[in-house]
Parts: C-alpha cells; structure tokens; sequence
C-alpha cells in the first residue's frame, strides 16, 4: 500500500489501465525537475521513461544480497509525514473549549454535534489507525489528498473507513509485507541501483527482472545462476523501453489460486493495461472448519458426508475450469515475459500438474510472488501488478558510505567478486586467501577512508566472513596481514562477536596475546588474551579434572558392584527363608538367620516347657483311661497353646476352628486332616 | 449496590456474563451459584438467561448488546440463536452478524445511546451496530487500547475507563458518549475493565477480588447506591411532570 500513498508524488494520472503518452523530456530536464521537487518522481515502474536507467550501477549490500535497508524509512508516506509535523496551529490552551479531538492535532469544535460528526469522518478514523501505529495525524487538507490518491490508484478507499477486512493482516500503511520481505533477508527480493545523475538509490522487486533461481552478482560468474551488473542493467533498460519493444513478449500473467477462489490477470507490461482477466470461486473449504477437503481426504479418512462430496466436486471442477482457461490463454502464454503464480501447497497441482499445463516450473518466466497476497480477486490481481511495479526512492548523502564503497568500483569489485566464489566453494583456501590479501587492500584502504568519517558504516569485511565461516587458518592469515579486528559490520558487530566457534575465537585470543599493542583490542570486543601458558594451565587443569572425575566414577562403580552383590546375597537368604517358612519346618533353627535365631530359641525353649508340663499333666491323670480326645481335651485345657504344634498363643491372636485355637492356618489345616484320619 | 461474585473461581466474570438493562446472559457453569447471584438481584426486573456462544462459556466477550438489541458472532449456532431468541424480551432485536473479528465483546462497547468500536471493525458492522443496537458509534480508542470493549465499560449513568486513559482523553470521551466517566481499575488492579465489571443503570457485578476501594469507585461512577430500577422511572416521572405544567 505504500505505493498508493506514494501517490502524493506520482504524476496525478494513476495511469493503471490507460496507455502511457511517451514522455518527451530529456534526461536532463527530466532529472533536475526531479531533484527540484520530488512530484515528478515515477512511482511505478511504468511511468519511468526508457533513459530512466541509463548509467544506473547496482548497490550492493551484504554479500550481495541487495536489500535496500531503507526503503521502508524512505517510502514517500514518511514525507508526509514529514509535512505534517510541521507544527500545527495551535489555539491556545487557555480557549480550550470542551468539544475536542485529542487525536486529530487537538481540534476543536463548538457543539456536541460537531464533534460527534468529527469523530464520525474518515479523517478522524484514519487518525486513530496513524495513532495506533505510530505516527502523526493527518491534517484535513493532506488528508484530502492522500484519499484522492487513493483513488485515482483505483485502490481501497475503503480501508481507511476501515472495511477492507482483508488489509489488517498488512497493516496499513504497507510496511509489514516490506519488513517481512527483509526479515527474510537470505532471499534476494529487492534490487537497489543508484541512478547516475541523481544521487538516489532505486529499488524495485528483484522478480521484475530476474528469475527465481537467478541471483544477482557483481560479475557474471557463468555458473548461470547468477547476473551480473551489465546484464542486469541491459535487462532494466530492455523492459522500461516504451515504444517499440524488442521482442513480443511484453505480457505479464498473474494467477492466483488459493483456497477455491481464481484469479488470471493478463496485464500489458508496457502500459500496465488488462487485457484479459478471470476469476472462479468455488466451494472447497468446509466452513468454520478451515482446510481444504482434498487436504482432509489426504489424512486417510474420508468423510462421507453430502457436505465433503460436494466440497470434493467443486475442488475438481475448479480444477477442471482453471485448466481450460489456462488453455484458452495458451496465446498469452506464449507472449508473457513474466508469469507471477501464487498457488500454496495443493494448489499449485491445480496449475502445474497433469499434462497438457501450458505452465511448468522449470520454465524461467514462471516466478513466485514475493509479496504477501490477499484473497484471490480481480482487484488483488491489480493490486500485485501494481506493487510489483513499484519503486522507491531513496537519498544518497555524499557522506554516506553507499558512494564511498563505489569510489573504485571495478577493481573492488573484482576483488570482492572473486572472494564471493571462492567463499562460496570453500574448496581451496589458499586460492581463497591469495584473493583475499588483493580484497584486503582496497577495502582497508576504503576502510581508512571511511574511518575518517564520522557515520561510517562498514557493510562486512573479509575477516567478517572469514570468521562467521569458521575458518581458523583464513582469520590468522588475515590478522597477520593487517586486517583490522575492531571494524563492526552493518549490525555493529566485531568479527570476534560473529565467529562460529570456540578454535575461531581462541585464534582472535592468541594473536590478542602476540599482538597487545597492535589494535584496541576492547573495541574488538575480543575479551582476553591467550597466552600459551594460559592454555598449557587450562589443558592441565582439564587433564586433572578428568583424572579426578575418573577416578571418581571408578570408585562409584566399585562401590556399586559391591552393593549389588549384598543385595543378591540378601535376597538369596531371605528367599531360604521363605521356602522353610512355606514347608513349617519352624525346628529347623541352622537356616534362619540372625534375629530370627533369638525367637527360635524362645520357641524351643517354650516347647521344651510345654513337653515338660505334659509330662507332668500325664503323670498326675495317668489312670485317668479317656479315648480318642485325649489330645484334644488337654488342649483345650491348656488354654493359650496351638492345638496343633502346641507353640505359646500368648501375645498373638490365635485361628480358631470349633473349640481348638491354632497359631497359624497351616496348623489348622493340619490338625484338621489328622482329626478327621 | 455492585456485587462481587466469582465464575468458578475466576473473577472475571465480565468473561461469563452480559447485563443490558433489558436482559441479562450468563454462561453455564457447573455450580448454580454464579447463576443464581445474578438471578437474586435481577429476576424481578430482567430474565436471566444462561447460555453458550459458539458452544463456548466465554459469552461476554462474544457477543454485544443493549436493552435494544443483541448482536451475535457468526459462530454462533441456530439453536443458541433460537435459545437467545425465546429467552429474551420481544422487542430485543437478535442479529447474528458476519464479521471477522468475532470476539465482539472485546471489539465493541456501547450502553444504550452511544457504542465505542474497534477501528477495523467492518463498515458493514458498524452500519448493523448502529441500526441494531439504535446507537451511534464511534470509532475510538482508550489509553492507546484498540480494544476498546475490554478496556471499558459505560451505562447510560457513568463508566469506567482504562488507568492510563489521560485526563484530556478522559474529557473528550465523557464529552463524546455524553456519561461521567473515571479511570480507575478492578479485580485488585487489573486493568481488564470489561473483564472485571459488568454493569447496567441500576446495578453491577465485579469480580471477587475487587478490592473495597475499588468498588466504592464504581457505586460511585455508576450511581449504585439505593438505585433500583423504579428510582429511574420516579426520576423520569419528576421531570415529566415538571415538563407537563
């Protein structure tokens, strides 16, 4: 969306659908009213006349990865922003009266309606949504202009009455689907170059001109991946060439395919105009559930309700539709320069598989839309051809490191170029480090130059890279030819806070040792120096803290193994135990162990009473000729006795069976069988 | 006179609950007593009506209404539609609305003349609010919250507004829905007003840990004591009269 407050600077005729008179200025005059006011700056990529890049160069970041760091800061709505904070016309607060508006720049109004009618405008709710976000309200005249931009772009006025449900995932002033794109900042999405006769940095989306797979370089490596400055530049001026265009392929394609809605848009690149367009909606996802049916058939059950059958069909028949639309565009297809597809996960078979698709991944003009979309529509469609097509500007300050980088731009980049691959192999460091003491030259050079200056900005160095990547021998070796350890990168961040590991960082550490005086080594951010007795000490430090440990877990182990062995001893004895317990051989007094030695003794001495007494019970009743229940009638008699083994009852609470007492079950039992043999 | 209760130990029964002067919805909970604390001061006025919302229990901050109407998310099923229906009073306009944001209690404030509302909230919605719920609306903000539903909660006598809401917002907002307004807390400080306090012209629930303090604010602000709902036709009555002669 930021192209469509980009408006306020565009050429008033939002020109999406109508062709593009050639413009008959010269560059000259062209780029000084450019310069005298930002108005006539194109905003898209249409309205750019065919010299509009002539002598641009490249700006390369990061390893090239050409992301310009401020093309969100430097979208034309922040000019307006710019604007209205110039101070407003404050009434003073002594007048205040009680009918305001806090958010729109404190207005005030005279009655209760008023404000409420206030409060009810679109400039007031587009107030609240700057406030929110941020920024400075609008006055009502910028405001006017903003919304009429937004109409002439043909894009949602809606959004600022807030109806445009879609926008809120992108918030809306069209920062986050940027921001997001640079958060992925391993992925190439935007190219930047620095226009010759204005010191403005351009950027524009990287697909206009590139392939997916292709990558843009200093130098054309020839590996086919990878374009280089010229080509790039010749591909630019190819495409923004008005009249007379080259080839015939001058028709971008944009097919959406998301969640059963369609949308294919046939758009003229030249002029930006519709030549054909269509879209389908079926239903394909089951409501409130989410996800497509085919998605759910997918995990192995299939529903079998009315419901998933017809889901099933409209996918099928979607399918089916979009596939003969494709081949009616077959002339199209065959004309396009760019074919921009949004088709996530299973969609993108609805396009691609099957044969007979008039698309296929491999072909080069098949790209993936680096934004992020919206629902498939007509209007969507419009909106990606748009985005795509938009450039931003931003101010190169002479001071400023982007033009200093370029002071020698060929040999640099040679030098650069030449490390990227070698980096990029990694196979021969010795060819990598031959190309890296050329690199280092010039950037320290450039690096000295640039120290001078107040808000340098070193992008990356080679110790940068030879450290992120670990490579020991290649850090020392540039330490050792004077690569300076204390520049920060773009992140502000020392080589030694991004080396990969530990060796890396020891290898600052050491030559720290060897070379105290040599840089501020606490600007490096490197914390100590190591010595070699320092690692001598720490080595035999370690090597005795692991003899101790050892000899700790010997002994453990040790100690372990004799636990084991009691205990297998224990449980060998107790398990005796049981076993004797078991048969009821209680007398058998040698195999019970230590404390069951001291009640067995009591047993025995007890028993050996109890024979006593019997002795002297039959003694007295000897005449006394009583049959059969001679056992049992003393038994019974003798109270607190086992009717059975005839042990002590006393202290225990005995089993009783009909008139007799027993100690356990197992003497019940037996004395039940005895009686009844 | 505001009364502290609890919804099985939450205290934020603004979560479980929905009072308008014209019917009162609670959700179903395992225990009768958040139900019946409701209904004691109530049943003589109002119904209440214990319900779900999309088959869940956290139906204040689903659905939105006053003693006009009652809106409803699209999730909302056709029997809970038809429950609501039977269960509240006739002249109460049940709408179930298609809109994205379907947390409406958290998206939308309103008593019975005036309704604060999310800024993204759909001009379709907005146009169902105000026909609906017969309000005019506004789309506002409190104290930098976009939620504005759960950062305050106003009846036709007064409101109570997020702590950090300044003293000029303040003013502008009591000026603009036309009620006193205070900033101040519930539940012990917590800022979640809606949350905390559910309130009509004639009385209020707040959750059990509001604090002494904290509740004398809100009798305050909302006119609770020895209000009943006959106080407010005897002052209309007076100023009829006094409009009659």
């Amino acid at each position: 969306m930021s192209c469509k407050l980009g408006v306020l600077h565009a050429t008033p005729t939002g020109k999406v659908y109508e062709e593009v008179q050639p413009t008959l200025l010269v560059a000259d005059e062209l780029t000084a009213k450019m310069n005298d006011e930002g108005r006539t700056k194109p905003s898209s990529l249409l309205e750019v006349p065919s010299f509009f890049f002539d002598g641009a160069r490249v700006v390369f970041d990061n390893l090239g990865l050409g992301i310009a760091p401020n093309r969100v800061a430097k979208t034309p709505q922040s000019c307006i922003s710019e604007i209205s904070s110039t101070p407003p016309d404050f009434i003073s607060s002594s007048s205040m009266s009680k009918w305001t508006c806090n958010t729109c720049n404190k207005i005030e109004f005279s009655s209760l309606e008023e404000q409420r009618s206030h409060f009810k405008s679109d400039l007031h709710r587009f107030n609240v949504k700057r406030k929110l976000i941020g920024k400075d309200p609008l006055s009502e005249e910028l405001f006017e202009i903003h919304a009429a931009g937004q109409i002439q772009k043909e894009d949602d006025v809606s959004s600022i009455s807030g109806s445009d449900e879609e926008d809120s995932d992108s918030c809306n002033e069209g920062e986050v689907p940027h921001s997001k794109a640079f958060s992925a900042s391993n992925v190439q999405t935007y190219i930047s170059v620095i226009l010759q006769s204005s010191k403005e940095i351009v950027t524009f989306f990287k697909c206009v001109v590139l392939k997916d797979n292709e990558r843009l370089g200093r130098h054309d490596l020839g590996t086919g991946d990878t374009v280089g400055e010229e080509e790039l530049l010749q591909r630019l001026k190819k495409f923004v060439c008005k009249e007379n265009p080259p080839e015939g392929n001058s028709l971008w394609l944009i097919l959406l395919l998301r969640g059963g809605h369609f949308a294919g848009c046939v758009f003229d690149s030249k002029n930006g105009s519709i030549l054909a367009h269509k879209t389908y909606h079926r239903y394909v996802v089951r409501a409130r559930a989410g996800g497509k049916q085919s998605t759910r058939d997918g995990t192995g059950r299939a529903p079998k309700s009315a419901g998933a059958s017809l889901r099933r069909h409209n996918e099928a028949s979607l399918q089916k539709e979009v596939r003969e639309l494709l081949l009616s565009w077959k002339s199209y297809f065959e004309a396009a320069s760019c074919i921009f597809v949004h088709a996530p996960s299973r969609n993108s078979s609805a396009l691609f598989g099957g044969d007979g698709s008039p698309l296929n991944w491999n072909d080069g003009r098949v790209r993936r839309i680096p934004l992020t979309t919206r629902r498939p529509t007509f209007k969507e469609a419009k909106r990606i051809f748009n985005e795509l097509n938009t450039i931003t500007y931003e101010k190169v300050d002479n001071s400023s490191n982007a033009l200093n980088f370029r002071e020698n731009p060929l040999q640099e980049a040679d030098a650069d170029n030449k490390m990227e691959a070698a980096v990029q192999k990694a196979e021969d460091a010795s060819e990598l480090i031959s190309c890296l003491d050329e690199s280092l030259e010039t950037s320290n050079s450039h690096i000295d130059s640039a120290a001078t200056n107040a808000k340098t900005e070193i992008i990356s160095s080679p110790l940068h890279d030879a450290a992120r990547s670990g490579q020991v021998d290649l850090v020392l070796e540039l330490l050792r030819s004077d690569a300076n350890p204390c520049i920060k990168d773009s992140r502000g961040r020392t080589p030694y806070d991004i080396a990969a590991d530990k060796e890396t960082r020891n290898v600052f550490r050491r030559f720290m040792a060897s070379n105290l005086e040599l840089w501020d080594w606490h600007a490096a951010n490197v914390p100590s120096p190591l010595t070699d007795e320092m690692e001598a000490a720490k080595a035999a430090k370690q090597a005795e803290k692991d003899a101790k440990r050892k000899a700790k877990a010997k002994e453990q182990k040790k100690l372990r193994k004799a636990k084991l062995k009691s205990r297998e001893t224990a449980a060998a004895t107790s398990s005796e135990r049981v076993s004797s317990e078991d048969i009821g051989k209680t007398t058998d007094s040698c195999s019970l162990a230590g404390e069951n030695a001291k009640s067995k003794a009591d047993v025995e001495r007890e028993k050996r009473a109890l024979a006593a007494e019997r002795r002297m019970k039959a003694l007295s009743l000897a005449p006394v000729p009583t049959a059969g229940s001679n056992l049992s009638s003393t038994t019974q008699q003798d109270g607190p006795f086992c009717s059975c083994c005839g042990v002590s009852l006393a202290g225990m609470t005995p089993f009783y069976r009909l008139k007799f007492r027993y100690c356990t079950t197992v003497c019940v039992n037996a004395h039940r069988l005895s009686l009844e043999s | 006179m505001a009364t502290r209760t609890q919804f099985e130990n939450s205290s934020e029964i603004g979560v479980f609950s929905k009072l308008t002067n014209a019917y009162c919805l609670t959700a179903i909970g395992s225990s009768e007593n958040f139900y019946s604390t409701f209904e004691t001061e109530l049943v003589e006025h109002i119904p209440v009506v214990k319900t779900s919302i999309a088959g869940t229990r956290v139906i204040g901050r689903m659905c939105v209404g006053n003693k006009n109407g009652i809106l409803l998310p699209n999730s909302t099923t056709d029997q809970e539609l038809q429950h609501i229906r039977n269960s509240i009073p006739d002249s109460v306009v049940v709408q179930r609305i298609d809109e994205r944001l379907s947390a409406l209690g958290n998206c939308v404030s309103c008593n019975d003349y005036v309704a604060l509302i999310h800024t993204d909230l759909d001009k379709e919605t907005e146009e169902l609010i105000a026909d609906v719920l017969n309000v005019e609306v506004f789309r506002q903000t409190i104290a930098g919250n976009i939620l504005v539903g759960s950062y305050c909660v106003f009846s036709n006598v007064g409101g109570l507004v997020h702590p950090h809401t300044s003293v000029e917002d303040l003013d502008e907002l009591s000026s603009l829905l036309q009620v006193p307004l205070v900033a101040g807390t519930v539940n012990r400080g917590s800022e979640v007003i809606g949350a905390g306090l559910v309130a009509n012209d004639w009385t209020a629930f707040c959750g059990f840990d509001t604090t002494a303090t904290e509740l004398s604010v809100i009798e305050s602000i909302f006119k609770l004591r020895g209000a009943q709902p006959s106080a407010v036709v005897q002052e209309m009555r007076a100023s009829l009269i006094d409009t009659l002669t």
